[in-house]
C-alpha cells in the first residue's frame, strides 16, 4: 500500500508489487544520489532471526552500499554475547547452555525460564528434568516468577546490581580457597588481579548494594562452588537493559570461570545438544557450512560462526563505509555485523554522526524504540519509510510504502536445521492470503529493480536457497524426498576440549583479565557501575522517582510481535488480564493503591496509565510491568540518553518511577 | 465398570502456560470469549487458575492448576440434568449429550468445581469431555499431548502410579465427588 495522506493519518492507496518495487528502488536510488547509501537504515525484527531472511537482508543492504543493518538483537543476547566473548571466546548464548539433564545445582540468575515462551528445545522446562533429579534450584530475580516458584529458594535481589552480586560471590569463593586451583593456573589470565578487585565487594558491602543478605550471598557462593555439577543459566537478555550490563555479563562469565563450572558433566556447556550442529539461518551454512562450524565449537579463529555467516552477508563490501556504529560502538559492530541500538537512535534523533535519511524495515516495530514519543517525532520526518511486516503495526502506519509479508506457514522453502541435527525444509501449508510475499523473493526481485544481479544472481527463492544449502551437499529437491529432515550422525559430546584446543582468545585462556574488553573501552576487570538512574547513582532523582522500573514477560506471547495486531491472537489473549503492573504491598498500601485500580506510571520522560496488582511476589521498592502494549507502552517512559557505553543497550530495566492511582 | 480414566496433574510441573487451554479450545473448536466477558461465563473447557503469590516473603508460594471437569463418580451434575443428558460412560467418563441437552443450566449451578459451561448460541452445556472422540481412536487427549512440561498424565486412575502427595481442591459445600482427575505435588 502507498501513503496518499499525511503520515500517521492512516489514508492509503492499494498499488501493485511491480509499483512497489519501482517506487522503494527510486527512493532509495535518490537517498544515494543526495546523501548517500549509508543514510538508509536496515532494520530486521524478529522475524529476521526466525524466517532466515537476515542475511539476505544484510547482503542487499552491503550490495546497496549501506553498513548500517540493525535488528532487534540489538537489545536481545548480543550484550550478553559481547561479555561472554570477551572472557572465554565464547559466545554467552553458548555458554548460556546449562546441562540441566545431569546436574545437581542449578542457580537461574534473572531468567524466567518456565514464564517465558521458548520450548523444550531451549530448556524451558529442563528446570523440570533438574529438579526430578533432585537438584537444588536458586532463583535471583527481583521478582517473584513462575520458575521462583518452582525453587527451593528465591533470592530477591535490587534490580541491576547483579554484576555486585557476582563479585561478593567472587569474594566468597577466592578468598575461602573455594576456586578451581588447576584451572587458574594453568587456563586463565588475570587471577591475580581478580583477586585483588574482589576485595572491593566483601559480602556485607554488597548485601548494602544488592539488598541480598550476606549470609545468603556467603551460602550461594560456598553452595555453587563445592558442588561438583553445578550450573548457572543468566538471562540471554535481561542483564543487558541495565546500563551496566555488559560488566554485568562478565562477572558471571568470570565467577563461571573460576569455579570450573564448565564444559563439564552437569555444569555449563559449550553446546546444547541441539546446537551442536549449529543453525542454518542466517546465512551461516554457506560456505564453511555450519556443520563444521558446529563441529569445532572450540574453533581458534575467533568469532568462526559470524565470520561464516559474513562470507554470505558480503559486509566486506561495505567495510571502508562509515557506519553509525563505527566511532562509539566499533568492536560491536565488528563482531556482530549490527549496528548498535544506542547509534540509531542517536543517528535519527541527533543526527549523529550522520543523519539517517531513510528506514527499510522488514518485521519490526517502532514501538520497541526508548523514549518512543521522541523516536517517533524524528521517525516521521525521515524521507523514506519502508516496512513489511506481518501485520498492520505503529511502524507500518507511518511508513510511505507497506508490504504484506507471509507467516511461515505460508512460505516455501525454508531451510532450517534450527536446533536439530536435522536439515528441514519447511514447506508452505498455506496459501499466502491476499497478495503477501515471502521477504526473500521481495529482496530478490528488488535486487532485480536496481540492477544487483551480480551480488543477488537468482531469479527465485529455490535458487538462493540451494545456494545457501550448498556446503550441506544437498538441494531443495533432496529435501524434499525427506520430509522429517535430512538427519546427520550424531557427533557425541566431548566434555573439557579446551584442554586440547584452548580458548579462542588472543591468550587461548580465559581472560578475567580481557584484552577484548580493553579494546571495547571497558574496565578489562569485572566492575560493578550503579546504574545510571538509581537511589545510589541519582538520589535526588529518586527522591521524586523512587520506585524501580523493570520489565516482565507474558508466556501467551512470543516477544511482543502478537500484543500489537487486530484481533490480538485472541485465543491467547484471553488467558490474560492485558497489560497489568505488578507492585509489593507495601509499596501500594503507601500510595493508598488497591489490587486492580488503575494507576499512573511516571518517569521523568513520560506518564502511562495502567492496571495495577498488588502483590507479595516482587521485591519492595520495585515494580514490573510487560512490555510493548500500545496502551501502555513500557518504552515511552524509558530515557534515551541512557545507555550502556559497550553494548549500547537502552535503559530498559531499572529506571526510577513514580506511581499514583488515577482517579480516572 | 471397567476402568476410571482420568488425569494425573502434576502441580511441580506445570508453569501455567495455557497450552492445553488452547489446544483444548482449538480442538474443541471453541470461539474466544471477546472483551467484557467475565471470566466464569468464558467457554473454557480447560482452565488454568493461578493460585498465589501466597504467604510473605521468604514463605511464598505459587501454584497454577489446571482446571477440566473431574469427571466425578458421584457426578451431581448427572443427577441435575432434567433430561437425562448427562451420562457416565462405561470408562468412566462424564459426557453431555447435547442432543438430549435443554439448557436447563441446573449442571451449571450444581457443579462443585464450576467445570460447565453455557453456551448461549447452541443454547446448551458444555464441558471437557476427556477428549472422548480421540480415547476412542487410542489417542491421548488434547491437553495432554500439548503440555509442554509433561504435566498431565493420562490413563486409567486405579493403576496409574501417583509418586507424590495427592492434593484435593478444597470444596465449599460438604459434598465427596470422588473426582477421576487428581492432583499430586510435592511441595
Amino acid at each position: 500500500m502507498k501513503r496518499v495522506g499525511e503520515r500517521g493519518e492512516g489514508k492509503w492507496q492499494q498499488i501493485t508489487w511491480e509499483e512497489a518495487l519501482s517506487i522503494v528502488a527510486d527512493a532509495l536510488k535518490e537517498i544515494e544520489r543526495n546523501y548517500g547509501a549509508r543514510s538508509v537504515l536496515f532494520h530486521g525484527g524478529w522475524g529476521a532471526h526466525a524466517s532466515g531472511f537476515e542475511a539476505l537482508m544484510i547482503r542487499f543492504a552491503s550490495v546497496y552500499g549501506s553498513p548500517n543493518y540493525s535488528s532487534d538483537a540489538q537489545y536481545c543476547y548480543f550484550s550478553n554475547w559481547l561479555a561472554h566473548m570477551s572472557t572465554t571466546g565464547i559466545p554467552g548464548v553458548f555458554l548460556g547452555a546449562a546441562d540441566y539433564y545431569n546436574t545437581d545445582y542449578v542457580l537461574q540468575w534473572a531468567n524466567d525460564l518456565a514464564g517465558t515462551q521458548y520450548g523444550p528445545v531451549w530448556g524451558n522446562v529442563g528446570y523440570v528434568i533438574a529438579k526430578e533429579r533432585g537438584a537444588k534450584l536458586v532463583v535471583i530475580d527481583p521478582q517473584f516468577t513462575a520458575t521462583a516458584s518452582k525453587a527451593d529458594n528465591w533470592i530477591r535481589i535490587r534490580p541491576g546490581t547483579d554484576g555486585a552480586l557476582a563479585l561478593g560471590m567472587m569474594n566468597v569463593i577466592i578468598n575461602e580457597g573455594l576456586y578451581d586451583h588447576d584451572l587458574i593456573a594453568n587456563w586463565t589470565v588475570g587471577f591475580e588481579e581478580l583477586k585483588e578487585r574482589v576485595q572491593d565487594y566483601p559480602p556485607e558491602k554488597v548485601e548494602e548494594i544488592t539488598w541480598v543478605p550476606a549470609d545468603q550471598i556467603r551460602t550461594i557462593a560456598r553452595e555453587y562452588a563445592t558442588t561438583e555439577r553445578a550450573c548457572i543459566y543468566p538471562s540471554f537478555s535481561k542483564l543487558g537493559h541495565y546500563t551496566n550490563g555488559f560488566q554485568a555479563y562478565r562477572a558471571i562469565a568470570c565467577l563461571i570461570g573460576i569455579t570450573g563450572h564448565f564444559d563439564k558433566i552437569g555444569s555449563n556447556i559449550y553446546t546444547m545438544p541441539c546446537w551442536r550442529y549449529g543453525t542454518l539461518h542466517n546465512g551461516s551454512a554457506y560456505e564453511a557450512g555450519s556443520f563444521k562450524f558446529a563441529d569445532t565449537p572450540m574453533s581458534t579463529e575467533p568469532h568462526a560462526g559470524l565470520n561464516v555467516g559474513k562470507k554470505f552477508s558480503l559486509v566486506e563490501r561495505v567495510k571502508d563505509v562509515e557506519s553509525i556504529s563505527d566511532k562509539e560502538f566499533p568492536y560491536y559492530k565488528e563482531i556482530t555485523e549490527h549496528v548498535a541500538g544506542r547509534s540509531v537512535v542517536d543517528a535519527l534523533i541527533r543526527g549523529k554522526p550522520y543523519p539517517i535519511k531513510g528506514w527499510f524495515e522488514m518485521g519490526g516495530n517502532i514501538l520497541m524504540w526508548p523514549n518512543t514519543k521522541r523516536f517517533l517525532e524524528a521517525f516521521r520526518k525521515l524521507d523514506f519509510i519502508v516496512s513489511m511486516n506481518l501485520f498492520m503495526n505503529k511502524s507500518c502506519e507511518y511508513a510511505d510504502i507497506v508490504l504484506p509479508a507471509c507467516a511461515y506457514l505460508e512460505k516455501e522453502a525454508e531451510a532450517t536445521c534450527m536446533g536439530g541435527r536435522a536439515v528441514m525444509l519447511r514447506s508452505r501449508v498455506v496459501e499466502p492470503p491476499g497478495e503477501n510475499w515471502d521477504d526473500r523473493q521481495f529482496l530478490i526481485k528488488l535486487a532485480m529493480k536496481m540492477g544487483f544481479e551480480k551480488g543477488f544472481p537468482w531469479n527465485s527463492v529455490e535458487e538462493e536457497v540451494n545456494e545457501e544449502l550448498k556446503p550441506t551437499g544437498l538441494t531443495i529437491a533432496d529435501l524434499k524426498k525427506e520430509p522429517s529432515g535430512h538427519v546427520f550422525p550424531e557427533i557425541p559430546m566431548e566434555y573439557e576440549k579446551f584442554k586440547v584446543t584452548g580458548f579462542p582468545t588472543p591468550s587461548k585462556k580465559i581472560e578475567l583479565k580481557s584484552s577484548l574488553a580493553e579494546k571495547l573501552g571497558a574496565d578489562p576487570l569485572p566492575v560493578y557501575i550503579e546504574p545510571q538512574e538509581s537511589p545510589i547513582s541519582t538520589p535526588g532523582l529518586a527522591k521524586k522517582y523512587p520506585l524501580i522500573l523493570i520489565n516482565k514477560r507474558l508466556i501467551v506471547f512470543g516477544h511482543s510481535q502478537w500484543k500489537n495486531m487486530d484481533g490480538r491472537l485472541p485465543w491467547c489473549y484471553e488467558q490474560i488480564p492485558g497489560p497489568e503492573l505488578t507492585i509489593n504491598t507495601k509499596d501500594a498500601e503507601s500510595r493508598n493503591i488497591k489490587n486492580g485500580d488503575m494507576i499512573f506510571v511516571e518517569s521523568p520522560i513520560s506518564s502511562i496509565r495502567i492496571r495495577a496488582k498488588v502483590t507479595e511476589g516482587i521485591t519492595p521498592g520495585v515494580i514490573a510491568m510487560p512490555h510493548d502494549f500500545y496502551e501502555a507502552n513500557a518504552n515511552d517512559l524509558v530515557n534515551d540518553e541512557h545507555s550502556d557505553p559497550f553494548s549500547g543497550f537502552a535503559e530498559r530495566n531499572g529506571l526510577l518511577v513514580q506511581a499514583r492511582k488515577s482517579e480516572v | 465398570m471397567a476402568k476410571p480414566l482420568g488425569l494425573l496433574i502434576d502441580l511441580d510441573k506445570c508453569i501455567g502456560c495455557y497450552a492445553s487451554v488452547v489446544a483444548c479450545k482449538q480442538e474443541h473448536n471453541l470461539a474466544p470469549h471477546g472483551d467484557g466477558v467475565p471470566f466464569v461465563a468464558r467457554p473454557q473447557w480447560m482452565k488454568v487458575h493461578t493460585v498465589g503469590p501466597l504467604g510473605t516473603y521468604p514463605n511464598l508460594t505459587m501454584h497454577y492448576i489446571p482446571r477440566p471437569c473431574m469427571h466425578c463418580a458421584q457426578a451431581s451434575c448427572i443427577a441435575a440434568c432434567p433430561s437425562g443428558a448427562i451420562y457416565r460412560r462405561d470408562d468412566g467418563i462424564v459426557v453431555i449429550d447435547e442432543t438430549k441437552c435443554t439448557g436447563a443450566q441446573y449442571c451449571i449451578w450444581t457443579c462443585p468445581y464450576g467445570a460447565i459451561y453455557y453456551d448461549a448460541e447452541n443454547g446448551v452445556a458444555g464441558k471437557c469431555d476427556l477428549c472422548v472422540h480421540r480415547i476412542d481412536q487410542g489417542l491421548e487427549p488434547a491437553c495432554v499431548l500439548a503440555c509442554p512440561a509433561d504435566a498431565l498424565t493420562f490413563g486409567d486412575m486405579a493403576t496409574i502410579e501417583k509418586k507424590k502427595d495427592i492434593y484435593v481442591i478444597p470444596l465449599p459445600r460438604d459434598v465427596k465427588p470422588e473426582p477421576s482427575v487428581q492432583y499430586m505435588k510435592s511441595r
